[in-house]
């Protein structure tokens, strides 16, 4: 067992990956419930601002919206995705304990593709989406690091 | 009178005791293996038994939500590793010139810390090695353990498991 990956057989994730502030995140594609251009007059929020990252005020880049499944109302804005990629589970690191300030952001693990890092999120963990969409409880689709995910459905 | 000893012989004879001494304590002495790294023109010290790796620093990944004591994480053969800024952690203001980063290691807890200068790896005399003076910098005293002398220069030994146990705080 390597760096909190359970033992469990690993499964294969499709991620959705783009470029942001010169670096990689990644999205379960299972979370995603739609992707269609940014230019719709529906309510979003940017990316940059879920994340805490230091951001001009160039919104041209944030091609993209995304809406989440289980979050109704409130789509995320997010640059042109680089790609849809299939990860294996073994291939996920958790975060180091001293980084749990990133669990606040969503950042539930990283996937280690060849040198590179990809963030991996998890926007149902994004404590400022949950703000912003009412702070309910999000139910479904939750990602489990030890081994895939696990759809608790919350009452 | 010729049964006396001489008082230059009884000199020399408790001179060259004190030298045997000396080679015995010298032989028989503990050692502490010792990684002196530098910040400016401060030197620093972790016990080796705590850094156990040195590599070239090539920068950080950031990642949301790290601060300026973690700037971020790097890829070590596969698995993720947070880095500590320890210049900030000790308020010794920006780096300069980071070249390396040491890898800590205390039981499951691990971390690399950015470091200028790799100085020495070192066996220092346990009794060289002593408590930290009362005049050192209160930032600095927070994390200091020991201290000792290498060369004509201070070097002050850091607690590295203080140092992870405040980052985790």
């Amino acid at each position: 067992m390597r760096n909190g990956v359970s033992a469990m057989k690993p499964i294969e994730l499709q991620i959705l990956i783009f470029s942001s502030e010169g670096g990689k995140y990644g999205v379960d594609a299972e979370q995603i419930a739609g992707l269609a251009d940014g230019d719709s007059g529906e309510a979003g929020v940017h990316f940059s601002q879920l994340m805490g990252v230091a951001e001009g005020n160039d919104y041209s880049r944030w091609a993209k919206r995304l809406w989440i499944k289980n979050i109704a109302g409130m789509a995320v804005l997010v640059p042109e995705p680089d790609e849809v990629a299939v990860c294996s589970t073994a291939d996920i690191r958790c975060l180091p304990t001293v980084l749990k300030a990133a669990v606040r952001h969503g950042v539930w693990g990283f996937w280690i593709r060849e040198e590179e890092i990809i963030i991996l999120v998890d926007f149902h963990k994004n404590e400022q989406l949950r703000r912003l969409t009412g702070g309910e409880e999000i139910a479904g689709n939750r990602t489990d690091i030890a081994g895939g995910r696990k759809d608790e459905q919350q009452s | 009178m010729a049964e006396e000893v001489l008082r230059s012989d009884a000199v020399l004879s408790q001179i060259d005791s004190q030298n045997q001494g000396g080679k015995i304590r010298e032989v028989d002495e503990a050692k502490l293996s010792m990684l002196i790294f530098q910040f400016g023109e401060e030197l620093f010290a972790f016990h080796g038994n705590q850094a156990r790796e040195i590599l070239p620093f090539h920068g950080v990944t950031w990642i949301p939500g790290a601060t300026a004591n973690i700037p971020g994480v790097v890829n070590l053969r596969g698995d993720v590793v947070a880095v500590l800024d320890l210049r900030h952690l000790l308020g010794l203001g920006k780096t300069d010139g980071a070249a390396f980063l040491v890898m800590l290691r205390l039981g499951d807890g691990r971390a690399g810390v950015i470091v200028d200068r790799i100085v020495d790896v070192a066996e220092i005399p346990v009794s060289l090695n002593g408590p930290a003076l009362s005049t050192l910098d209160e930032r600095l005293r927070r994390f200091a353990v020991s201290q000792f002398v290498y060369g004509e220069r201070m070097v002050t030994v850091l607690d590295a498991r203080g140092l992870l146990e405040t980052v985790n705080a």
